[in-house]
């Protein structure tokens, strides 16, 4: 635990002393705040629920909008975490420590999450805009967040994986951009295959099945859970493995 | 202290290290020396729990250290080009290391003094390591892997790249560091090994080929060059007869290199003066390390050197 500790506040603290950190955190805000007052809130009055949900492909919702920054931001965040340690060779400072690869994973990947999560304390602002003219359940508010920091989990699990192959953060970034876009594009795929594969690509859909019916809309749903506990699950699980493997080789 | 048996590693199908086995005692300091890519690294690797053996073990005070839980912060490596998080400054990435390896923070702490000044850090404690030069990049790579007080410590070429003093500076260091923990040293640097460790172990092709002092190996093949007064053919069978001759090499007609394998010219100059041959200069060479090497290690240049 105290190495898992130790390696997620070295990672953090890397975040915060690099520029990276807080151009990325610039950047989202910025976007997001641009989205927000032209695509959720936009030119025709609309309920206070709508601009946070959205109405559908021709009104995007805060929370959509916040959905795609975060999980991009995501992958920018994550790419360098493991490629940068095999580039600069300093992966053997924590396998001489007898550090664990899990320990790594989990360390790089909780700092990751732990930025993203600041960087979502950072956009409260946004929706807290609506009470000026409207109002908005504060669970509503919650949930979307809820959901937004468990996409953030399974993103940044994706931005581990990717980076724990190659020495590369361009490759990095770009694996990860691939897996995301296959599972936040899967809904198409389920639209044109039969039955059971219509079934699997669908419940694949990150946003379109586990966060805009859902987290989006201030519903949580225990099955939405899961599937973003298990696809986060699932890339650590890899991201060792590919550790472990990659030290044999 | 530290036991390696039948340590061999794979890289693929290459064979970079096999079936190794030695044992090093506490406080010494021993020397890896072979040509680049003849497995010290590897070996140096596997002893500091980096890089996994296809087969063998490694056992510290009677553990193996790739079975259960290792006993890693015993060991402190320096990796060829110093592994450092060049974000950090010098005093953060020291207390980094020295916890990640078991110590607490204040252990960390009242350490880290004594550790800034045995590496020569004074001053750069509170500079960022992206800023430092070369020679103290290396030193901070030295503190990060003592800072924990191990009881091993494995140094993979700890002079490349340092100017002339900062090379002696580092050998005063490694004197130093001997009295607290074995060192293992892996260089390609003869003039470095020798004049620094108390055992040498050289390896060719993933092979311990020689193991022992300098005194050992140097003088294992002792280098005899004779000069005759005369025309001396015929003299080869003889001298190629005696036991204690390894080699034989005519130089010219009155020219001959002998390679001996103990310390007993006279052996060859009784043969020599009962065949009525006139000697007329001898020379025996007994500071050998290098030749040694490059014998040990097969290189052209060893060879081109003896038919010359």
């Amino acid at each position: 635990m105290k190495n898992l500790i130790l390696i997620t506040q070295r990672e953090l603290q890397s975040y915060f002393n690099s520029m990276s950190g807080y151009i990325v955190v610039a950047i989202v805000l910025g976007i997001s705040g641009l989205l927000f007052n032209t695509m959720a809130l936009g030119e025709n009055p609309k309920l206070s629920y709508d601009i946070l949900a959205g109405t559908g492909p021709r009104h995007f919702g805060f929370f959509w909008v916040m959905f795609g920054t975060t999980t991009i931001a995501s992958v920018f965040l994550t790419m360098r975490l493991i490629s940068e340690e095999r580039q600069s060779g300093t992966l053997v400072l924590m396998h001489s420590s007898g550090v664990k690869d899990w320990q790594i994973v989990l360390g790089k990947w909780g700092s990751a999450l732990v930025f993203i999560s600041f960087l979502l304390l950072c956009s409260t602002y946004i929706p807290a805009l609506i009470f000026i003219n409207g109002k908005v359940a504060l669970s509503h508010i919650a949930v979307g967040y809820l959901g937004l920091f468990l996409a953030a989990s399974m993103s940044s699990a994706i931005g581990v994986f990717s980076s724990s192959f190659t020495k590369s953060q361009v490759i990095s970034a770009l694996t990860s951009g691939v897996i995301l876009a296959f599972f936040l594009l899967s809904w198409i795929l389920a639209r044109s295959v039969d039955a059971p594969f219509k079934e699997f690509f669908s419940y694949l859909s990150m946003f379109d099945r586990h966060f805009g019916r859902t987290f989006a809309k201030g519903q949580i749903q225990t099955r939405s859970i899961f599937y973003f506990f298990s696809m986060t699950t699932f890339f650590l699980l890899l991201a060792v493995r590919v550790m472990q493997t990659r030290r044999w080789k | 202290m530290i036991k390696v048996s039948g340590l061999t590693r794979y890289y693929g199908t290459h064979v970079a290290l096999e079936n190794v086995n030695l044992e090093i005692d506490k406080n010494i300091i021993v020397g890896f020396l072979g040509l680049n890519g003849a497995g010290k690294s590897t070996l140096l690797k596997m002893i500091a729990h980096v890089l996994p053996p296809t087969a063998g073990e490694v056992i510290i005070d009677g553990k193996n250290l790739w079975e259960g839980e290792s006993s890693n912060s015993k060991i402190g490596y320096l990796p060829e080009e110093p592994a450092l998080y060049r974000d950090m400054r010098v005093n953060d990435f020291l207390r980094w290391c020295a916890q990640i390896r078991g110590m607490s923070k204040n252990e960390a702490d009242q350490t880290l003094p004594d550790i800034i000044k045995m590496c020569d850090l004074k001053g750069k404690e509170d500079s960022v390591i992206s800023t430092l030069s070369h020679g103290y990049k290396k030193r901070v790579g030295i503190a990060q892997a003592i800072v924990h007080k191990p009881s091993i410590l494995l140094l993979d070429e700890p002079i490349s790249g340092l100017d002339p003093i900062q090379i002696v500076e580092m050998r005063k260091l490694l004197r130093r560091l001997k009295s607290q923990c074995t060192l293992l040293i892996s260089s390609h640097i003869l003039t470095e090994i020798s004049q620094v460790c108390d055992r040498i172990l050289v390896i060719k092709e993933g092979k311990i080929v020689a193991d022992g002092s300098e005194e050992e190996i140097g003088r294992r093949q002792y280098r005899l060059e004779i000069v005759v007064g005369e025309d001396s053919n015929g003299i080869k069978e003889e001298i190629d007869n005696l036991d204690l001759v390894d080699s034989f090499t005519i130089i010219s007609t009155s020219q001959y290199l002998i390679i001996l394998k103990e310390d007993r010219p006279e052996e060859v100059i009784k043969t020599l003066v009962n065949k009525g041959v006139l000697v007329r200069t001898l020379s025996l060479d007994k500071s050998e390390l290098e030749r040694t090497f490059a014998k040990l290690v097969d290189t052209p240049d060893a060879s081109d050197k003896e038919n010359s």
